[in-house]
This record gives C-alpha cells, sequence and structure tokens, in this order.
C-alpha cells in the first residue's frame, strides 16, 4: 500500500467521524435542551414540596425527558437518514439521579447543607461534563464549568429550598444557551 | 515473520468506501442507504455491494424497514465492526508513522564511504 492512499484513507476515515460528531453534538442538544426545561418546572416544584422530596419528581423528569427524546430521535431519523445514539444521555441521567441522590443524603445524614444543597448540582455538571469530553464538546465543558461555580455562589451565600430552586434556575438558563449553541 | 503494519491490514475493511461507511456508522445509533450514499457520493449498486462484503463479514448488520410505503434500509455499526475499524486506523497510523522514522544506513555503502575516505 502507497503512503498517499494510506494518508486519503485515514483523511476520509477522519472526515467521516467529525460528521459525526458534530451530528452527536447537535443531536443532543435535544434532551439537553428538555432537561433545561424540567429544571425551570422543578425550580418553583422545590419550594412547594421541599428539596428533600424532590428525588421523585427529577426521576419522573429524566423519564420524561428520555421518552420525549427517544420520540424526537426517531422522527429526525425518518428526514435525516441518521439516527443518533441515546445511550450517552441515558448513563448520564442516570448517573446524576443516582449519585444526586446519595450527595442530598449524605448532606442530611452528616449534617453537611452545602452537600445536601449543593452536592446534587455538582454532580449534575460533573455528569454533564463526562458527556461534553465524550462528545468533544467545548461548550458544554465551559457551560458545565459555569455551573459549578454557581453551586459554589449559592452555598456560599444562601440556604435552604431557596439556595436549591436558585440552583435549579440559574442551571437551566446555562443548559439552554449551551444547547443552543450545541444545536449549530 | 514481518511486523510491517500492513499486515495488521484488515481485507475487508482496507477498501475506501468500507472505511467511510464503518466512520459513518461508528458513533451513530444507525443510518440509511441513502445518508451513506450521499455522504459517500457512490452510486446505488457499489455502496450495496460494499454493505453486503461488510454484513458478510460481521461488521455491519442490515434491517429493512418500511415507512408511508417506501422501503428503507437501516445500517448498524456491529461491536466486531468498531473494533475492526480502531484496528484499522491504528495501523494506517503506524504506516504512516513509519515515514517519518529515519532511514537506516546501508552498512555496505557505510563500508564504501569509509574506505574511499
Amino acid at each position: 500500500m502507497d503512503p498517499l492512499s494510506a494518508e486519503l484513507a485515514l483523511a476520509e476515515a477522519a472526515a467521516a467521524r467529525r460528521q459525526v460528531r458534530s451530528a452527536s453534538r447537535a443531536a443532543m442538544a435535544v434532551p439537553l435542551r428538555l432537561l433545561a426545561a424540567a429544571w425551570i418546572v422543578l425550580a418553583p416544584t422545590v419550594l412547594v414540596v421541599g428539596r428533600n422530596h424532590l428525588a421523585p419528581f427529577v426521576g419522573l423528569s429524566l423519564l420524561a425527558v428520555t421518552a420525549v427524546a427517544w420520540r424526537r430521535y426517531e422522527r429526525i431519523a425518518g428526514t435525516t437518514g441518521i439516527r443518533a445514539r441515546l445511550s450517552p444521555w441515558i448513563a448520564v441521567a442516570f448517573a446524576a439521579l443516582a449519585g444526586g441522590a446519595a450527595a442530598s443524603r449524605g448532606g442530611t445524614q452528616y449534617g453537611l447543607p452545602w452537600l445536601n444543597e449543593g452536592g446534587p448540582f455538582v454532580v449534575n455538571a460533573l455528569a454533564l461534563a463526562c458527556l461534553s469530553w465524550l462528545l468533544r464538546s467545548r461548550a458544554l465543558a465551559a457551560g458545565t464549568a459555569v455551573m459549578a461555580a454557581i453551586s459554589l455562589a449559592v452555598t456560599a451565600t444562601m440556604n435552604g429550598d431557596p439556595a436549591v430552586a436558585t440552583q435549579l434556575a440559574a442551571y437551566a438558563a446555562v443548559l439552554l444557551a449551551t444547547s443552543e449553541m450545541m444545536s449549530r | 515473520m514481518s511486523e510491517h503494519p500492513i499486515h495488521d491490514l484488515d481485507d475487508d475493511v482496507h477498501q475506501r468506501v468500507r472505511l467511510g461507511i464503518l466512520a459513518s456508522l461508528h458513533g451513530v445509533a444507525k443510518a440509511d442507504f441513502t445518508h451513506l450514499k450521499t455522504t459517500l457520493g457512490v452510486t446505488d449498486g457499489n455502496l450495496g455491494r460494499h454493505l453486503q462484503a461488510l454484513e458478510a463479514a460481521g461488521l455491519i448488520s442490515q434491517n429493512k424497514t418500511a415507512s408511508k410505503g417506501r422501503p428503507r434500509t437501516w445500517v448498524k455499526i456491529t461491536s466486531k465492526g468498531r473494533h475492526a475499524l480502531r484496528a484499522e486506523v491504528r495501523a494506517l497510523q503506524q504506516l504512516l508513522g513509519a515515514l517519518d522514522e529515519p532511514v537506516p544506513q546501508d552498512p555496505h555503502q557505510q563500508d564504501q564511504k569509509a574506505a574511499r575516505a
């Protein structure tokens, strides 16, 4: 095999891979936008039900986001001929739910209010950071850094359910902006 | 047995269009025949033949569906296909990497140069 053919084959494979990554990033913007919408709904909900009873609502919203995203993916596949993978989102949703619940419970158990109020959010930001690495998305990586900074600032200045509601609203705003950049 | 990187190239994957098909399928759940045809800029017959070869090697799977009365062929990469693609890319990179290494001098020529000096 001559080196020029090898180089050409590699360049073509890399171009195809880049195209797939770009399509995956745009597709992942769908569940992320839905997640942001769910967080907007959960922000006032936490003031009504209390932060320690929020887990079932979070679980239900993640389930709803997954179901809607799956339907949207199928519809998009019907028109574009390419069906993105939903498995990275499912992994992130599961890790965020399980890790968030553990952080919240740990905070209550050991009397650490900052862990109870900010821990689940930092876990969410970490899970999204893993997703950003998987998708090679700088926008999402920057968004998760902003989210972590928000949690630090909120837990240092606020406490109780308002701290959780503020983080939910702020995270939603950051995620909306991030998913907008990813879909371009 | 030579350890040259060409021996790591897989004959089922190595062809340009086949490498393009696998690279296009890697990272997505599935893609349809028309999408692959447009992306790779090949004819129906050409793509069909390469897909058959890849399917026979167990590197992809094809599934025919009908939507709105129109038949549609969906193509998926298998786990064997993913491994084969990674191995092929690695082999190609090694092959190109070998070009950057300094070429060893022929000891015969070195002796002649030394004798002339």
